[in-house]
């Protein structure tokens, strides 16, 4: 083995120290304040009472739907930043996050859906539209999708679907309590039944994104390059795209808009690990699943009032985070 | 509600300041017959210190849904109304906007943040009366277009907090006395005598039993609990003899917004009243929480409806009143 690669073994190895000391921390830390000992009896599956209900109930679950989430939108972004090759590339770039927003909640204002069945399913078809609309929009007539001209679309109709939901939102109470959830990303509550329908999704999104790393360093060349290479990108793109939209569409539903951690966690990994993709992607699923349940955590306990959502404190931490990477290292830096 | 109120309050401030003076004093003038109106000028001094005076008392009014619910259980009928007034799916209206009825007034907003300045306009409003929650801007206007509304008609802001459901209700009997209803008729003293029996019955429970009660507005994200003593039905339902209970470190506001973690502090409260506003809706996601299903008093089918913005009026609060005495003798102590 040649000292690089045991290097970036060692990063692996510690990134996956990081998420399971996250982890426990997220077991034992909240507004309640339960021993380690109790904590531990607490998760005994025979535990019943208070405790129980705090860490099995509460704690364990927003833990799993963080790493879940965390992991996709991890990916997600990454994904995204190599196919666009574009550094500034977010789950919301390409309008994933709001088409799926956009879609359960028409579901729920016009149809009344609140099936959680239905609702992921609405979000996964909305996340898919909304990327094809940008995908075309971005295309124009005289030239394939350039990274900026899918940025701006992307932009322009996440700023449309914010607006059309905010206005549903508005029509009564009832809209508004439901559509909350799609204004701030938040772990807590959210139902392990709703992950459930969401996880086979989110594990094809994950496979999908594994195998798509090789060519996804192709298409760092740029396409003339690529072509120049006889290299046929086109399959790729859809594949990766598809996986986005699992990824992206599947973690919305259960946990809501999140922005940060598909933008700059890729960031960290790609400074740990190098260019390959191969080695980005899955890193970036780690660490981001590491990072979410870590904005959990210290959501319960910065304030002395009410708790912090997850989504805030991702983007309170990921925007000072995101700074400074741009600062640090140019913004090419993504091939 | 909590929040989205507390949101555009701020936002509304600034532009009320800016119209305050314009629209709050000058007299309207009017052409139109008043025929329920006395002759008598109008004077009334507002929630927002300002001395609202005109020659006649107005006879078009236009008012926030629970306001104009209010002044029509105290005897007043609005010309338009604007607030929560859109029919569910069986075309009832939501109880915060009490006997209302549709086909007698005009519609000038059906949610928070609707309002069609054009259709007041044409109405040829005299008086609009809304809440004041911040003492500087009205609840229901909106903040974009308030400018706009505040100059077609003066407005008189009513308190939205009270220290007692008693003297709320008395606030709205005095107004719509102001504006030409009479408050001494038989139907207001019948109901105030049922609010008032509602009350003991109440009291009675409670002292039979001695049921601890909490006042929740429980979301899937966070436990909204309501501080009775900065709530005038806590602090009714309390001077009746019932014990509710506080927030454990009470913030002196309304809402405590608790960590679910938290809930286990209200193991103790027998009966729990829920926000009926939301917690229909949210009822089955709720039941998913495991700190909120395995409190005792939800767990003994001990939680009943809390009336939140339900219109002030002895009519109605008898009714709620009414309802909660003969929950609560029901309820067992846990």
């Amino acid at each position: 083995m040649r000292p690089s690669h045991l290097r970036r073994l060692g990063v692996f190895a510690g990134a996956v120290v990081v998420l399971g000391v996250v982890v426990v921390l997220s077991l034992m830390v909240g507004r309640q304040s339960i021993s380690p000992v109790d904590v531990i009896h607490a998760l005994m599956p025979s535990a019943t009472g208070d405790n129980a209900d705090i860490v099995r109930g509460l704690r364990l679950e927003r833990t799993i739907i963080g790493l879940v989430a965390g992991a996709a939108f991890g990916g997600a972004g990454a994904l995204m930043q190599a196919l666009t090759r574009n550094p500034l590339a977010d789950p919301g770039l390409l309008g994933v996050n709001a088409g799926a927003a956009a879609a359960v909640v028409t579901g729920f204002a016009v149809f009344g859906v609140t099936n959680g069945f239905a609702q992921t399913w609405l979000g996964l078809a909305g996340a898919a539209i909304a990327s094809v609309a940008v995908y075309l929009l971005g295309s124009g007539s005289r030239s394939a999708a350039t990274p900026a001209r899918l940025a701006l679309a992307g932009a322009a109709l996440t700023a449309v679907l914010f607006s059309y939901i905010t206005a549903l939102s508005m029509r009564d109470q009832d809209s508004y309590n439901e559509m909350r959830f799609w204004v701030v990303g938040s772990v807590v509550n959210r139902g392990m039944d709703r992950l459930l329908l969401a996880l086979p999704l989110i594990l094809a999104g994950i496979v999908i994104a594994l195998l798509v790393t090789r060519a996804l360093n192709a298409i760092a060349f740029g396409d003339d390059t690529s072509k120049a290479l006889g290299l046929g990108l086109g399959k790729a793109r859809v594949a990766t795209a598809i996986a986005i939209t699992l990824l992206c569409g599947a973690a919305t539903s259960v946990a809501g808009p999140f922005v940060f951690v598909g933008l700059a966690v890729p960031h960290v990994a790609r400074i740990l690990v190098g260019a390959d993709q191969r080695r980005v992607v899955p890193l970036s699923m780690l660490l981001a699943a590491a990072f979410m349940v870590l904005c959990d955590t210290l959501g319960r306990i910065v304030s002395s009032g009410a708790e912090i959502e997850a989504g805030a404190v991702t983007a309170i931490l990921g925007a000072p985070l995101f700074i400074a990477l741009v600062r640090r290292r140019t913004l090419t830096a993504t091939s | 509600m909590i929040k989205k109120f507390a949101g555009t309050a701020v936002a509304l401030v600034a532009t009320f300041a800016l119209t305050a003076c314009g629209g709050g004093t000058e007299a309207a003038t009017t052409d139109s017959a008043a025929s329920t109106a006395p002759a008598g000028p109008f004077e009334y001094k507002d929630a927002l210190g300002k001395e609202i005076k005109l020659d006649k008392a107005p006879s078009v009014v236009v008012a926030q849904s629970s306001v104009a619910a209010a002044l029509l259980d105290a005897g007043f009928e609005v010309k338009g109304a604007y607030g929560e007034l859109k029919p569910d799916a069986s075309g009832k209206l939501s109880y915060q906007a009490g006997s209302l009825d549709l086909s007698k007034i005009t519609v000038v907003g059906s949610t928070y943040g609707e309002f069609d300045t054009e259709k007041y306009a044409l109405m040829n409003p005299e008086l609009l009366v809304d809440y004041t929650f911040d003492a500087k801007s009205l609840w229901y206007v909106p903040a974009a277009q308030s400018e706009k509304i505040l100059g077609l008609a003066p407005a008189a802001a009513v308190p939205g907090n009270y220290e007692t459901t008693d003297a709320a209700i008395e606030t709205f009997v005095d107004l719509a006395g102001k504006l030409g209803a009479d408050t001494g008729s038989a139907a207001l003293a019948t109901s105030k005598t049922e609010y008032t029996a509602a009350l003991a019955a109440i009291g009675e429970a409670a002292k039979a039993s001695g049921l601890k009660v909490a006042i929740m507005s429980p979301s899937t994200d966070s436990l909204y609990v309501a501080d009775p003593l900065y709530l005038p039905e806590g602090n009714t339902l309390k001077k009746a003899g019932l014990d509710v209970v506080s927030p454990e470190n009470p913030k002196k506001e309304v809402f405590a917004q608790l960590s679910w973690e938290q809930a286990t502090q209200f193991n103790d409260a027998d009966v729990i009243l829920v926000d009926a506003r939301t917690y229909e809706a949210g009822k089955a996601d709720l039941a998913k929480v495991a700190t909120w299903a395995n409190l005792p008093a939800v767990k003994a089918g001990q939680v009943y409806n809390w009336y939140a913005a339900a219109p002030y009026s002895y009519k109605s609060y008898a009714q709620i009143y009414a309802e909660l005495a003969g929950q609560l003798k029901a309820a067992k102590k846990l």
